[in-house]
């Protein structure tokens, strides 16, 4: 019988092993064999998943003071599982890069990198807010020590602000949690929808959690931490900061919206609008950015805007979008810093302005990279375009003009997209560095190639991440 | 099986450009081969669906739901047909046209250029036989990203600059303004089919007036490739193109899926009767109108051969948009018939241009003079097709603007006539000095074009539609069947 509390217990077994063991070779078929099974595992349940019933399913409990309604539970359903997949999967592409990247003290990086994948898998998979928040929280804690010792020269500044930005919020997150355990009488979700509060009360409640969400997402202007912990970390580390760490904060959002309906109609308007220029005003910066790595975080950023505000919006359309974008999202943010990481291990430099007319030089490179262009701008028929139809659709019917923001968003990204291939690809003349670039090999390819038939599949059947797209509408009431 | 024809005949050039790529600079005559043999086939598939479709049988391919009420699906009817039949027959004659001109002129990236021809085909017949909004635009946005390459063709300053143009104008307002519009199509009727009389019902278009007006405005503006003033002006820029280019796509399948794409939104999304609760026809005849006329009388100005040629198409294809508005039967069969005897006498004037070209590299009219005695062929079958753009009788161009008129006076506007006569005077004054300079002046140097010679290659193309130009003159019955199914 699988439980889902395997998914996260299988790493952290595997850190244990290579703790102990403190073996270099032995620790590397450990990481790559824990990460594996733990994917494996994630997508067996994910295939086995009822997806038009509400409630967990392959539940884990442990009771812990249960006179206080104090339990360790953790259990799937058609919103976590999404972003546990995606998780278990960027974890699995993220050990694979750090094997062949990381050559300085492998064990305790494998070690560090198996809890924080343990830890976010076991946020994703909390069913209650205790434990909800404690990995919250917990994750906080591998992340900064990857960063801090094998991040670049200011990796230390870049991982104290990532600390102080994300824990600071936080309190608001937990007073958050402490009021649906006095008022509602326990931690797990459930009470959150049932409590029964004014109006105002529900406001305040709502904020709190938001601030704790959205400096993690991060949704400017909470945004400060981003750009260095992004550009600080290890590649492997931003590929997986950028794929699944923002989504943490929008899988929170989208757990609790549901219990909110009333204050999205009035205060949550306003969040979108803030979600909405976040969108816009990332873009901008990420138009003037000429460094890859950076170019590609406030990518990141911008996007993360939009689907929050589709989260926001409170009704089936934005929500599923939100739903859908995320994952998206974390495969093509993914292989975005993975094309930059290539072009810096040849040449050193993330700078665009160094490079030009690749397209000669790499032909499958810019082949792989035009794809995951024309993915990531929103060419209909491929994932993106999908989430972008679901999150405008939302927007829109929340309020036709903040429909046409994330429209005026969503052609800048199209923009700032194309001039990136434009002049890192087909630019005359070739900058110095073009010379010392290598096309991809058969490694590269199959990465490639895998995340491109994602986008694909994804294009035309986002069913697989969607579930039941009918039925969910029956737990908005019908509100869509 | 019949239901696969349209994906054949859309894969049928993908496969082609896969193998041109293949093949590549290795073995040109092999990789023209494979062009020519691509085109046979996709206009063979092309022609199987005439049959069935005459005999009303319905073709229906779905290949996916991707989302309650978006499915990625073909469907074959008369308005697709068309198309897919016009393009895909003049595409072979291009093929031909094509590989007189690459040679002729020694152009470099032959196989780039063959192999984006080939997926820009591909894309055309895709919009023909989209049975959805989703579908049309996937094929919509795949046409202008694979046009890219042609059109910067040269890759020189002025290449890449109405390359610019092209790619900012077509993706830019298919972003900004036909995706909205899908959008709230969507949020309104949780579909994006095409239906015969349009999706939204009378109830909601009399709730929504106002949105309904802007969605038909993003529309328009939103399949920029029909290129209704004033974002017209990516048409001329791309001009910088290779002439078969500017010939198959700009006059046939570019510009044509323009037309073609609004004609089914106004069609098959909104349908008659929407548009006239929102009281949007005055518009679209305004618009369309003054586009026929600002576009006519800036062709008039216009002394580069090409340029004025796309100004001459900038302007015909509002004939076919006005037609449609309409929404009477004539009007609405004189402006998607319009679709064919455009295509017809455009291509043949763009490949004269082309086929001057090659001869004597002159790209200005007023250069022009006497030209008619060393390409008598060219010069002969260019006049064919001036007097077809005019529209006198037994030529192509009569058909649909007769048809247009009658449409007028059936929905009682007749001014709209009085757009067709000035423009049809227009026509006369831009094209007939041409060919007057090219048979009766005389050029200032009498050796001048001793040495210039007409390439076969090139000629014979150019001859085929303009003997076309005649043929579906007297001939129209055809299309016009196919065309009747629509209404």
């Amino acid at each position: 019988m699988i439980e889902s509390s395997f998914i996260f217990l299988i790493p952290l077994l595997g850190a244990l092993l290579i703790f102990i063991l403190k073996n270099r070779e032995i620790s590397k078929l450990i990481a790559l064999f824990s990460v594996s099974i733990a994917f494996f595992v994630t997508l067996s349940i994910y295939l086995q998943l009822e997806r038009n019933i509400e409630g967990f399913q392959f539940v884990t409990l442990f009771s812990w003071i249960p006179q206080w309604n104090l339990y360790f539970s953790t259990g799937l359903d058609r919103v976590n599982a999404p972003f546990v997949l995606l998780t278990s999967f960027i974890s699995l592409i993220v050990i694979l890069l750090s094997l062949k990247t990381i050559k300085d003290k492998l064990q305790s990086y494998l070690t560090l990198f198996l809890i924080l994948s343990s830890s976010v898998n076991a946020f994703f998979i909390s069913t209650n807010f205790l434990q909800f928040f404690f990995f919250y929280e917990a994750m906080l804690i591998p992340s900064v020590l990857l960063i801090q010792r094998w991040g670049g020269s200011k990796a230390r500044e870049a991982a104290i602000k990532f600390l102080i930005y994300t824990f600071g919020f936080s309190i608001f997150l937990f007073i958050s949690i402490i009021a649906v355990y006095i008022y509602g009488g326990g931690f797990e979700f459930e009470r959150l929808y049932s409590m029964n509060l004014s109006i105002q009360a529900k406001t305040l409640l709502f904020v709190g959690f938001l601030l704790g969400f959205l400096v993690k997402i991060p949704v400017v202007p909470f945004h400060g931490w981003l750009r260095d912990a992004y550009y600080e970390s290890p590649m492997p580390v931003t590929i997986f900061l950028s794929a699944v760490l923002g989504k943490m904060g929008i899988y929170g959002i989208l757990r609790i919206v549901p219990a909110f309906s009333d204050v999205l109609i009035n205060t949550g308007q306003w969040i979108v609008l803030l979600c909405l220029i976040s969108f816009i005003y990332a873009a901008f910066l990420a138009l003037s950015e000429r460094d890859l790595k950076a170019l590609f975080a406030y990518m990141s950023l911008s996007h993360v805007g939009i689907i929050t505000a589709g989260a926001l919006t409170g009704n089936i359309y934005g929500y599923q979008g939100a739903l859908l974008q995320s994952i998206n999202h974390g495969v093509l943010a993914a292989t975005f810093f993975y094309i930059a990481d290539l072009m810096h291990r040849d040449t050193g430099t993330y700078d665009s302005e160094k490079f030009g007319q690749l397209a000669k030089r790499v032909p499958v490179l810019t082949f792989f990279t035009f794809a995951f262009v024309m993915a990531m701008g929103g060419f209909p028929g491929l994932n993106y375009f999908n989430g972008e139809l679901l999150l405008l659709s939302g927007i829109f019917k929340n309020n036709i003009l903040f429909g046409f923001l994330g429209v005026i968003g969503v052609a800048i990204g199209v923009v700032y997209l194309s001039w990136f291939f434009y002049r890192v690809f087909l630019r005359k003349p070739g900058g110095d560095y073009s010379a010392k670039i290598l096309d991809i090999g058969s490694w590269e390819f199959l990465i490639f190639v895998f995340n491109f038939f994602i986008a694909l599949y994804f294009g035309l059947n986002p069913e697989f991440i969607l579930g039941g797209f009918k039925e969910l509408l029956l737990t908005f009431g019908g509100k869509g | 099986m019949i239901d696969f024809l349209p994906l054949f005949a859309i894969l049928v050039s993908v496969l082609g450009a896969v193998l041109i790529v293949l093949i590549g600079d290795r073995n040109p005559n092999l990789r023209e081969a494979v062009s020519v043999i691509a085109g046979v086939l996709k206009f063979s598939f092309v022609s199987l669906l005439i049959p069935p479709f005459l005999n009303g049988q319905e073709i229906y391919l779905k290949i996916a739901t991707v989302l309650p009420g978006i499915e990625l699906a073909f469907k074959v009817d008369g308005l697709g047909l068309l198309f897919a039949f016009g393009a895909s027959f003049l595409w072979i004659v291009t093929t031909f046209y094509s590989i007189g001109y690459m040679r002729g002129l020694n152009e470099h990236a032959q196989t780039r250029y063959f192999a984006c021809f080939a997926l820009s085909l591909s894309s055309a017949i895709g919009i023909a036989f989209s049975a959805n909004l989703f579908t049309m635009f996937i094929f919509y946005e795949a046409l202008t990203i694979v046009t890219y390459p042609l059109v910067a063709h040269h890759e020189d300053k002025e290449g890449l600059e109405g390359g610019r143009q092209y790619i900012v104008y077509l993706l830019g307002t298919a972003k900004i303004f036909l995706f909205s519009a899908i959008v709230l199509t969507y949020i309104l009727t949780g579909t994006l089919d095409f239906r015969r009389g349009g999706i939204f019902s009378q109830e909601l278009a009399e709730n929504n007036k106002f949105l309904l007006q802007i969605m038909l405005i993003f529309f328009i503006y939103g399949f920029n490739k029909s290129a209704v003033m004033p974002l017209h002006s990516w048409l001329p820029a791309a001009m910088v193109a290779p002439t078969p280019v500017s010939a198959l796509l700009h006059a046939v399948a570019v510009v044509k899926a323009g037309v073609f794409t609004v004609s089914r939104v106004l069609l098959n999304v909104y349908g008659e009767n929407t548009i006239k609760i929102i009281g949007m026809q005055d518009l679209l005849f305004i618009l369309t109108g003054v586009t026929i006329i600002v576009g006519s009388l800036i062709a008039l100005t216009r002394d580069d051969f090409k340029a004025r040629l796309a100004f001459s198409t900038v302007a015909n294809l509002s004939y076919i948009i006005i037609g449609v508005s309409m929404f009477s039967p004539s009007g609405i069969l004189g402006g998607l018939i319009h679709i064919s005897m455009h295509a017809f006498s455009k291509i043949t004037m763009f490949f004269v241009a082309g086929s001057v070209y090659v001869s004597t590299h002159v790209k200005k009219i007023s250069e022009l003079d006497g030209i008619g005695k060393a390409m008598p062929i060219t010069m002969f079958s260019f006049f064919l097709a001036t007097l077809s753009m005019i529209g006198i009788p037994i030529f192509a161009g009569f058909i649909s603007k007769l048809n247009l008129a009658i449409g007028a006076l059936e929905i009682g506007r007749p001014e709209l006539i009085g757009i067709f006569l000035a423009s049809s005077f227009l026509n006369a004054a831009y094209f007939l000095p041409i060919s007057y300079r090219a048979f009766f002046r005389k050029p200032e140097n009498s050796l001048k074009w001793s040495q210039t010679k007409e390439n076969y290659f090139c000629a014979i193309p150019l001859l085929i539609t303009a003997l076309f130009t005649i043929f579906w003159g007297v001939y129209p019955d055809f299309l016009i069947e196919i065309i009747r199914r629509v209404l």
